[in-house]
């Protein structure tokens, strides 16, 4: 019997076609993330446009013959269930990338730094204004930190529950920011996790009851 | 990216690889595909019929094969042994025309063998008792065993009676499968003559030393014999064979695994084939690509299982630590939630369901969906499970040496 007959040719416009389809399901991958960056971008700029607003109406009040503590609070109860979906798009964004994208170190560092301001201006706005919200800081890596995972999860919990009462501000000690830096040191954050309620350091993992109290103080 | 998901996408490419070669051979040969060649003569053939304890079935079968339209036609009934009433039911077929043999048990292809000393035709078909040819089958199949390179034609082989779950997924197995078979046979990479009525010419066989009854799948043995040999093996898409298929989970994991155990076993057997360049696009591409398959079907168990356990764990984690989390619902649409894969499941689900209709219509059946939606659907989310499962049991107890039995 005769030696058979190889169908190189069909192996070859095979190979073709799926290298073609292949790369463009990949390129739809990579397209799709630079989506999604654009789009935190664009969050992390709205946030950072009503933040500025915000703080040119404190500075406002200064010179106003009459105090506008009222049309604050009330702009900061607005702004926090934004900033709560802000937060939860970016822990979605990075427990579900597949590879690191250029731009998107500059929003999260740009999304930080948006964060600590803000934080500055509630702290401003309780000693002020009477604002009534609970503000947590929370420190946390996604490289070697094995109760952050936990930690998230409780605070998740806290922020559901809580709505516009609490304030989560999930800091990342990765990112090497000096501000963040800077209040470690000030307040003596030596491991992950960390929380600060108030002004008050807990450190280590806090549970879900301890949180409870600390955040709502049972009344005596 | 992690090892999981270059795992993922390397199955991936395979997947799409296979099905862009099937659906371009498929394009190529669109308009021979359903063309058997005209017989210019028909030759004498002998339908095989071992039967070992079918008193149920075997009356349905010997019906249909005095009901084949075929001018030169002999009929052989073999009973291996049984001890039932099936040697008593041959015997009434007797006065119709039916040759019946009768021996000790010792196993289908020791049967076949036994009975090929009393075949005197030139060709000859296996039947299974529990299978019924359609009349016009071998008319369709004998005029490719005009070309002396041919050695063996397949029929297409379809369902007899749909009624378990577990049937209904075969249904589109079997569907699909005459699809493939024929794509197989133009590449000439057939490795199963199928029990159910296939036809070999009677010589070669015996100068071959007929069937291997020491293989738990001598139909698939002796067609890699013959393809060790550079025979052809064709197929006739539209000769139907109907077929038993096992009803249960049970039946079906035994069946699966003594098929698959029986190909591993004739790799091992056949190996010089492996790559080999002189036996075409079965040795360089069917069997290695068969390799790689094997490793995606353990990835595609492996990964969604380690997945589930560890969404499970997450959420029992979640529960120890909040208890019942309030759940909202955010519905509607957002391109954060947008997968990287999106567009590889997406071709995924086209490529899944174009399978579906080319197979449909190349065997020549309606699409039908309020009847089958339930057979497409578990076809095409369970099935790969149960294949998964299937192999990697067959692979196992191959590794392990377990005793390989009928």
């Amino acid at each position: 019997m005769v030696d058979k007959r190889i169908s190189w040719g069909f192996y070859l416009l095979t190979l073709v076609i799926t290298i073609i389809v292949f790369t463009s399901g990949i390129f739809f991958g990579i397209y799709i993330n630079r989506v999604k960056v654009s789009e935190l971008q664009n969050m992390v700029s709205e946030l950072d446009k009503k933040r500025t607003e915000q703080e040119l109406n404190l500075l406002l009040t200064d010179y106003l013959p009459n105090k506008t503590c009222d049309v604050m609070n009330y702009e900061v109860e607005k702004m926090i269930p934004d900033i709560n979906e802000l937060a939860g798009k970016v822990t979605f964004y990075e427990e579900t990338k597949k590879f690191e994208e250029k731009n998107y170190e500059d929003t999260k560092i740009d999304y930080t730094v948006n964060l600590i301001r803000y934080w500055l201006y509630l702290e401003k706005l309780k000693s002020n204004c009477d604002l009534n919200v609970t503000t947590l800081i929370y420190f946390y890596s996604n490289k070697d930190c094995n109760l952050c995972r936990n930690q998230g999860i409780v605070l998740d919990y806290m922020k559901n529950k809580h709505k516009s009462d609490l304030m989560i501000f999930a800091l990342d000690v990765d990112l090497e920011l000096n501000s963040i830096d800077m209040i470690m040191k000030s307040y003596g954050v030596r491991e992950m996790p960390s929380i600060i309620i108030d002004g008050k350091l807990y450190d280590g993992f806090v549970d879900k009851e301890t949180l409870e109290n600390l955040i709502n103080p049972p009344s005596v | 990216m992690n090892a999981f998901d270059i795992v993922y996408l390397f199955s991936y490419f395979v997947i799409l690889y296979c099905s862009v070669l099937w659906f371009s051979v498929f394009f190529v040969h669109r308009n021979t595909i359903f063309v058997n060649p005209r017989p210019k003569r028909y030759p004498s053939l002998t339908v095989l019929v071992p039967a070992y304890n079918e008193e149920k079935k075997i009356r349905k079968c010997l019906d249909s094969l005095l009901n084949l339209d075929y001018p030169k036609l002999k009929i052989m009934a073999i009973n291996d042994g049984s001890k039932d009433r099936t040697l008593k039911i041959l015997k009434e077929y007797e006065k119709k025309g039916v040759k019946v043999l009768s021996k000790k048990n010792s196993g289908k292809a020791d049967s076949l063998n036994y009975a090929l000393r009393f075949v005197n035709t030139e060709l000859f078909m296996c039947m299974d008792a529990d299978s019924y040819p359609s009349p016009d089958c071998i008319k369709k199949m004998v005029g490719y065993m005009e070309d002396k390179t041919v050695a063996g034609v397949t029929p297409a082989l379809k369902i007899d009676e749909v009624k378990t779950f577990m049937q209904k997924i075969q249904w589109v197995e079997y569907v699909f499968s005459i699809f493939l078979r024929k794509l197989f046979s133009i590449f000439q990479c057939q490795y199963v003559l199928p029990g159910p009525g296939s036809i070999y010419r009677t010589q070669l066989i015996k100068e071959l030393g007929g069937f291997d009854s020491k293989s738990i799948t001598e139909d698939m043995e002796i067609a890699f014999r013959l393809q060790s040999r550079k025979y052809n093996l064709e197929n006739s898409i539209d000769a139907y064979v109907y077929t038993d298929a096992p009803s249960s989970f049970r039946d079906l994991f035994k069946q699966r695994v003594r098929w698959y155990r029986g190909y591993l076993h004739n790799i091992k057997k056949y190996f010089n084939l492996v790559g080999n360049p002189k036996y075409g696009n079965l040795g360089v591409f069917l069997i290695p690509i068969n390799f790689v398959w094997i490793f995606v079907l353990f990835v595609l168990f492996f990964i969604p299982l380690y997945t589930l356990v560890s969404n499970f764990m997450t959420i029992l984690n979640v529960f120890s630590l909040v208890g019942i989390p309030p759940i909202n619902l955010s519905l509607g649409f957002d391109v954060m939630y947008i997968d990287f894969y999106s567009f590889f499941l997406l071709t995924f689900v086209i490529l899944s369901i174009a399978t579906i209709l080319v197979s449909l219509s190349s065997s020549r059946e309606k699409i039908e969906f309020k009847k089958r939606y339930l057979f497409y659907i578990s076809y095409m989310f369970i099935y790969p499970f149960l294949f998964s499962i299937f192999w990697i049991f067959s692979v196992f107890y191959e590794i392990r040496g377990a005793k390989r039995k009928w």
